[in-house]
């Protein structure tokens, strides 16, 4: 399964992706933070992502 | 590999790109739009979250320019001007604000006394009727010369702020001057009737209408250049690859992206300086909601003396779809204290908070912050410092448009920028091209 982690050089803080989060697994301001132990690796949030901050890796 | 053949390929479902596209169907040209996002509109769109619609980026709109567009291209539009008037509070008073005559009046609201108004208003007339001011000052520098009242500067601030998204004291004197003059036409301006993205499904819907598609989850992958000239796109849609033949493509995502895409090799070494120094202009926008309206009966209060904040937004006073019945959406925007990178999240933060806290009543007892988002760097709320860069429409590359605010000309911002830019680039194509 792909594991979604938040690239923080990249991240401006938008909040796109909570709003596209059916877990309510992101948060925060400024940048955003993502709890490992609520994802479910929908990779939704990596779809809506602007500036492509949301990566996965195996 | 798939091929579709179109007459423009627009990359990016931003306002720019959806302007260009819609009046290039008008005129009879096929066109596409691929989108990577799953929503269309950029920052000026509007998604669903929670039974409530919050917009991405602007809200802000007017009849001139978004509305002209939208009845161009075939489509019906409304702007919601509060019913009562904005506010401006200054020393702990809420002063009403009329939107004819709003700059005379807020100076005059603002200055300590009628001797110190009247000198402000003259200089800012001559500036706006005579002599432009120089752009190598800042416009703090130049309202410096004439008073040093916090009040007048916190009110500008706010008129700079909202429309630029950049502090008095980051804004050139002289482009301040040349927007109040390529704005001036504008009369009705107020807000979308749920977001930014009340406008661009208007134009998608258009574009659809007219024959042309928008696409989203497609990814641009490569612009192709032929023998110099712009030949179509390569995008990605769900997982298979597509070639689209164009005879030119337009790139409303962040010209950078027109750089990576089509390679840094077709592009010359000034116009290559000018994209990677393009800088997003900053901005924090706190969504937050309530069982009940936390600024009586007053659509939107502007904040010349707080620290951060600048204005809070009452929606569901002029805009009740953007909440669900019963509940009430509040948006309060913030500048920050230097508008350049890095920024200080927790000080800033602090500031914003205490400004909320002040200035709406019974904040902690019946308010919940939604979301607070930020928009900076490459989504910053507007894609180019104004006053400071701004590209041509037309890349190195024959047949490549860049399109969106970074390419408009000086006085142009924000959401009027871009519908600008999306004006010129179809102008163009339509004098350089025909349809298939």
């Amino acid at each position: 399964m792909p594991v979604v982690k938040v690239n923080e050089d990249k991240c401006v803080g938008c909040g796109i992706c909570t709003t596209f989060c059916p877990m309510d697994a992101l948060g925060g301001w400024g940048v955003i933070k993502l709890d490992q132990n609520i994802c479910n690796d929908c990779l939704d949030c990596v779809e809506a992502c602007p500036v492509d901050a949301l990566e996965t890796s195996q | 590999m798939k091929q579709l053949k179109y007459d423009v390929a627009v990359i990016g479902a931003g306002l720019g790109g959806l302007t260009t596209a819609a009046l290039l169907a008008k005129a009879g040209f096929k066109v596409l739009v691929s989108e990577k996002l799953p929503f269309t509109g950029g920052r000026c769109g509007t998604i669903n979250y929670q039974g409530y619609k919050l917009p991405t980026g602007t809200a802000w709109v007017s009849d001139e320019v978004h509305g002209t567009l939208c009845r161009e291209v075939g489509g019906e539009f409304e702007v919601r001007i509060p019913p009562t008037q904005y506010f401006f509070r200054i020393r702990g008073k809420d002063e009403s604000a009329p939107f004819a005559g709003l700059y005379r009046a807020m100076i005059a609201r603002a200055a300590r006394d009628e001797g110190e108004a009247g000198r402000i208003y003259s200089a800012f007339k001559k500036a706006v009727m005579w002599a432009e001011p120089s752009r190598s000052i800042s416009f703090y520098d130049w309202l410096r010369q004439y008073t040093d009242n916090p009040a007048i500067f916190g009110v500008f601030q706010i008129f700079i702020e909202m429309d630029s998204a950049l502090n008095h004291s980051e804004l050139p004197a002289g482009e301040f001057f040349r927007f109040i003059k390529e704005t001036s036409f504008v009369k009705r301006m107020g807000f979308a009737p749920y977001g930014g993205g009340y406008v661009t499904d208007i134009l998608v819907k258009a574009i659809r209408m007219l024959g042309g598609d928008v696409c989203t989850r497609s990814r641009a992958l490569k612009i192709k250049v032929k023998d110099g000239n712009a030949a179509g796109i390569i995008i990605r849609k769900d997982t298979e690859e597509v070639e689209v033949t164009a005879q030119a493509v337009v790139c409303n995502a962040h010209p950078r992206v027109a750089v990576e895409l089509a390679g840094a090799d077709k592009f010359d070494s000034g116009s290559l300086k000018d994209i990677s120094s393009l800088k997003g202009s900053p901005q924090v926008i706190y969504y937050i909601t309530s069982d009940r309206p936390l600024l009586e009966d007053k659509p939107m209060i502007c904040l010349p003396e707080a620290r951060r904040i600048f204005a809070i937004m009452q929606y569901s006073h002029f805009c009740p779809e953007m909440s669900p019945k019963g509940k009430h959406l509040i948006e309060a925007a913030a500048f920050l204290g230097d508008s350049n990178p890095p920024y200080d999240f927790k000080k800033e933060m602090e500031l914003q908070m205490q400004d909320i806290r002040e200035n709406i009543k019974d904040f902690d007892k019946y308010a919940k912050i939604m979301r607070i988002n930020w928009y900076r760097g490459p989504w910053g709320l507007m894609r180019a410092w104004a006053g400071h860069n701004t590209l041509p429409i037309h890349s190195p590359v024959q047949g490549l448009y860049l399109t969106g605010d970074s390419s408009a000309p000086s006085g142009w911002w924000g959401s009027s920028a871009a519908v600008k830019s999306g004006r010129l680039t179809a102008e163009d194509i339509t004098r350089r091209y025909k349809p298939a």
